[in-house]
């Protein structure tokens, strides 16, 4: 496997785009981050991970519609691509074997812990 | 919330934060990433409220602070650089073609320019010769002059000069002092060679002196040649100046009170940019072998140190600070007294001249003060200049809004635009420092001539004064082309295109003309009337009646001659029908002022004295109200005195006739009567009122013998004079004055003032005048069809005329207005300051100079108008 060079915050937010996809911008995403991790998530982070994420090739972009709040500016919206599709589902496949391969008392004691 | 949210205008992010986010974000992504902060914050808004939101806009503001948003793309566009030489090229060509397209107006730009700029460059050439001063020496990085300052219960000078003492301290002290020269400059400043006197500068030096600093000896031995008391190294002008054709080498003159000196040295003459120049050079032996060890010993010389300079020259390993400590520490062993204390510097050779203003300075020395003062009037002149020269660019630039909305529109940011005006007066200025340069070379000579202060000053041009003015001339571009190009940089590109500026009646714009012409006619009326007020207060005080006849009486400096034989010789002369002497010139200069006390009183009484002989009063047409004049006896003269009437009052409240005979002590504790009570009459110039006063007989006193004269063949009797004082003169020259042109020469300061203050109103009124006619043809330019179309209507010439001209009328007659009593107060009270009995401003000047300026505005106005006005408006019509 070609090793993926996705971090832990660009994965989420590629994820957030396939999860609201297709009005995925960088207003709503960084909201529904900020309600999943109930942490504040700053635009321009955000904004660095899209953009570095249309960069790898894992994003495409368009400009939409405006909006009155937004000052008459309009969105950009992105969409994910085949290639991050595919890269989400690596990431993915990876981590199930590794939880698939705790043995069960691990686990148990794992989400004891957790709880 | 649900009301806030349907209230009209939502609540919108702080603008200034807006602002910075904007800066922040490259142009690429500005647009998404605002769109996103302000969608945010109106979600924040409904959800927490104001407050809260725009805390969370803050932040998110703060987080944009990151390499992936603010990093600007990498454009192939051709960079932007101020300094790209494709665009330079550009904006010369679009300069010099829009310049050659105005001729009219960039002619009268230059011109104008070029005469305010004339006496600017006087300063710029005077400026860099005063940062040419002493760059000659070698090893100059390590020399030093020691000063001093002081610290008593007045005030806090600091000088030039130092104890005599100190530099040989220094010397003895660290091993580092590699030299030491002592200047005094208690040299007299004349020398006598062969009986006869001649002037000459020069100071003590030691003999260090012609090693240290760069002045070169054509001959005799730099080592050796100061070495010995008695021994003097002239420089070559000098000495041709004193021995003619004669080897100066061996040459022997007599110094008082030193004996003679001989000649052991010929110097090259010293050039003009060091403040040691001087034309002779006497060794400090000399001092300490007449007065004896004492003179550099003595522990009074701590407190008295005029006239006594150090110069020091250090190793490199010696700090000039550990100097300063050493001296400093000596300073509180010798002041002890805590009302008068001092403290040494050591100050860089460089930085000497130009350097902080001191006083008793070695004479020929600039401070940074004297340089900022000599600046302040060519700069209001040039600002004239200037401001004309802003408020037509900026007018003619109207008529360009389109070429600047097309620059944009293809992407020119502002300082394009900025950099396109601003070489545009730039051009303009170097064009203007050239023709500026003729007028500097016209009035360079005028100037020098001006003041006696100037002769040691060097003004031929050299590269460095070149290099002064195009510096210069680029820097005046440069400001003056800020305030246009800022002007047109800012305006939209949309509007520009549309040419909505052209409309000339946009109020700031228009209110700037015309306050830079008012402030112009304000500038030449001003200096106009203050020159003609000047001219009137010189002709009063010349033909002021002083109360003695000024005419016919020739006053004759004395210098060694006896006044007794004076007397006889001169007597012979047929033209000279009475000769007396005198110990001052009457009605010329100030005369001495003392205390006397009265016999019976203690409290003493401020006068003035003039020594005189018994011809004087009569000689001088002087009035007796009572007494007697001198007597022929001159024993009992000198007991007596002569008050005028004023004292007389003082002497006696009452009744003036109780002065005579009242018995008044001298300083000199002579007691002498009061024998006569002339009427009062201007002993001294119009500058102080008439005071107490009174004449003595005092034969040792006079300094002056008046002759006079019958006949006015002048010629003819100067020569005869001239033969007879060859008798008595004892080898000096034969100086003679008319007391007339005396008395005229103590009022010359008018005539300097008028000179220098005409020359500036001329400049002015000239400056004025360009830019009034340089806006009065601008706007009927722009004003050609609503006149052609007003008289094809029926309008008569004169009713266009007076529309045209009206504007520009109210404003010369609003600086008349604001001028006239603004100047008259000022000088007004400046007058009564500096002279006392000065002629009251009269209608005249007012009248005159009102005249004289509106006259000249009126008829740049009209010519321009009238011409205007009678043209056929078909030709202007035609095209339509």
């Amino acid at each position: 496997m070609r090793r993926s060079d996705l971090g832990e915050f660009e994965e989420v937010v590629l994820l957030a785009v396939a999860a609201l996809s297709p009005r995925a911008y960088a207003a709503v995403i960084a909201d529904e981050l900020e309600k999943e991790t109930n942490r504040s998530v700053s635009t321009g982070a955000v904004h660095a991970a899209l953009q570095r994420l249309e960069e790898k090739g894992y994003l495409n972009s368009a400009f939409g519609e405006a909006t009155p709040e937004r000052g008459g500016r309009r969105k950009r919206l992105f969409a994910i691509t085949a290639f991050g599709v595919r890269t989400l589902t690596e990431t993915r496949t990876i981590r199930n074997n590794l939880w698939d391969r705790i043995l069960p008392e691990v686990l148990s004691k794992l989400s004891f812990g957790l709880s | 919330m649900p009301p806030k949210q349907t209230t009209p205008p939502a609540p919108s992010p702080p603008s200034w934060l807006n602002r910075i986010a904007m800066r922040l974000c490259a142009p690429h992504v500005r647009e998404t990433v605002m769109g996103d902060l302000h969608e945010r914050y109106a979600l924040r808004v409904t959800r927490f409220g104001v407050k809260k939101a725009n805390c969370f806009y803050m932040k998110e503001v703060l987080g944009l602070v990151r390499p992936s948003i603010i990093a600007r793309r990498n454009s192939s566009l051709p960079s932007g650089a101020f300094f790209n030489f494709d665009m330079l090229a550009n904006y010369f060509k679009t300069a010099t073609r829009n310049l050659l397209k105005n001729t009219f107006f960039t002619t009268l730009n230059v011109f104008g320019l070029a005469l305010g700029m004339s006496l600017n460059l006087l300063f710029v050439a005077m400026v860099v010769f005063i940062y040419q001063f002493d760059n000659f020496h070698p090893n100059s990085e390590h020399m030093y002059r020691v000063i001093t300052h002081v610290r008593d219960r007045h005030d806090n000078p600091s000088f030039a000069s130092v104890p005599v003492g100190a530099a040989q301290l220094l010397k003895s002290n660290f091993a580092g002092v590699e030299k030491v020269v002592r200047i005094h400059q208690s040299l007299p400043r004349d020398v006598r060679y062969a009986d006869v006197k001649m002037p000459l500068n020069g100071y003590f030096v030691d003999a260090a002196y012609l090693s240290m600093f760069n002045f070169p000896l054509l001959q005799g031995n730099a080592a050796t040649s100061l070495a010995n008391p008695n021994t003097m190294v002239i420089t070559e002008a000098a000495a041709a100046r004193i021995f003619g054709k004669k080897d100066p080498i061996g040459q022997r003159v007599s110094i008082e009170p030193y004996g003679e000196v001989m000649v052991t040295g010929v110097a090259k003459n010293m050039p003009k940019n060091s403040h040691l120049r001087t034309e002779a050079l006497v060794s400090f032996a000399t001092l300490t072998s007449h007065h004896g060890a004492s003179f550099t010993d003595d522990e009074k010389n701590w407190n008295n140190f005029y006239n006594s300079y150090a110069y020091l020259q250090l190793s490199d390993n010696l700090n000039p600070v550990a100097l300063e400590a050493f001296l400093n520490g000596m300073a509180k062993e010798k002041y002890k007294n805590p009302e008068f204390q001092a403290s040494f510097e050591l100050q860089r050779f460089d930085k000497i001249v130009p350097g902080p203003e001191l006083d008793n300075d070695m004479g020929n020395e600039w401070s940074y003060q004297e340089m900022l003062l000599m600046g302040v009037l060519p700069m209001i002149i040039l600002l004239a200049a200037c401001s004309n020269y802003v408020s037509l660019a900026i007018s003619l630039s109207l008529k360009r809004m389109k070429e600047i909305g097309v620059r944009k529109v293809m992407g020119a940011r502002k300082r394009h635009i900025f950099m396109q005006f601003v070489m545009e007066s730039t051009i303009t200025m170097l064009l203007a420092v050239t023709l500026s340069y003729f007028f500097f070379e016209i009035i360079r000579g005028e100037t020098l001539s001006l003041t006696t202060e100037l002769d040691w000053i060097d003004l031929n041009p050299t590269p460095g004064t070149f290099a002064g003015f195009v510096t210069f001339a680029i820097l005046v571009g440069f400001v003056s082309g800020i305030v246009p190009a800022l002007y047109f940089s800012k305006t939209s590109p949309l509007l520009a295109l549309k040419g909505k500026e052209l409309q000339t009646k946009t109020g700031g714009l228009f209110s700037l003309r015309k306050l830079v012409i008012t402030l112009q006619f304000i500038l030449s009326l001003g200096f106009t009337f203050a020159v003609l007020i000047m001219g009137q207060q010189y002709q009063y005080s010349i033909n002021y009646d002083f109360g003695f006849d000024q005419e016919k009486i020739l006053n004759v400096d004395l210098q060694q001659a006896d006044p007794q034989l004076v007397k006889n010789e001169f007597g012979k002369l047929s033209f000279v029908s009475l000769i007396s002497m005198s110990s001052h010139p009457l009605g010329a200069k100030s005369v001495p002022g003392l205390y006397v006390r009265r016999m019976a009183q203690s409290d003493s009484i401020n006068t003035s004295r003039m020594a005189i002989d018994e011809n004087f009063i009569t000689n001088m047409g002087l009035h007796l109200v009572l007494g007697r004049n001198f007597s022929n006896d001159a024993v009992e003269n000198s007991r007596r005195i002569i008050i005028n009437e004023v004292f007389a009052k003082k002497l006696s409240p009452g009744d003036a006739s109780g002065a005579i005979d009242q018995v008044l002590i001298l300083p000199d504790k002579r007691e002498v009567n009061v024998v006569g009570i002339l009427k009062d009459f201007h002993y001294a110039s119009l500058q102080s009122p008439i005071g107490n006063f009174f004449f003595e007989y005092a034969p040792e006193k006079f300094n002056y013998a008046n002759f006079h004269l019958q006949s006015t063949n002048g010629r003819h009797a100067f020569q005869e004079m001239g033969a007879a004082w060859k008798a008595v003169g004892k080898g000096e020259k034969f100086k003679a004055e008319f007391l007339a042109d005396q008395i005229r020469d103590t009022y010359s300061f008018y005539n300097k003032i008028m000179k220098l203050w005409g020359f500036m109103g001329l400049l002015a009124v000239t400056i004025a005048c360009l830019g009034l006619l340089g806006t009065v043809v601008f706007t009927i330019k722009n004003r050609v069809k609503e006149v052609s179309i007003r008289k094809v209507m029926g309008a008569s010439s004169g009713s266009l005329v007076y529309m045209l001209s009206r504007d520009f009328i109210m404003l010369l007659v609003i600086a008349g207005i604001l001028t006239i009593p603004g100047v008259y107060f000022l000088m007004e009270l400046t007058l009564q300051e500096a002279q006392y009995y000065n002629a009251p401003i009269g209608a005249f000047e007012v009248v005159t100079s009102l005249a004289l300026v509106l006259a000249l505005g009126l008829t740049t106005i009209f010519s321009q108008t009238w011409k205007a006005a009678n043209t056929n408006p078909v030709d202007n019509l035609r095209l339509e």
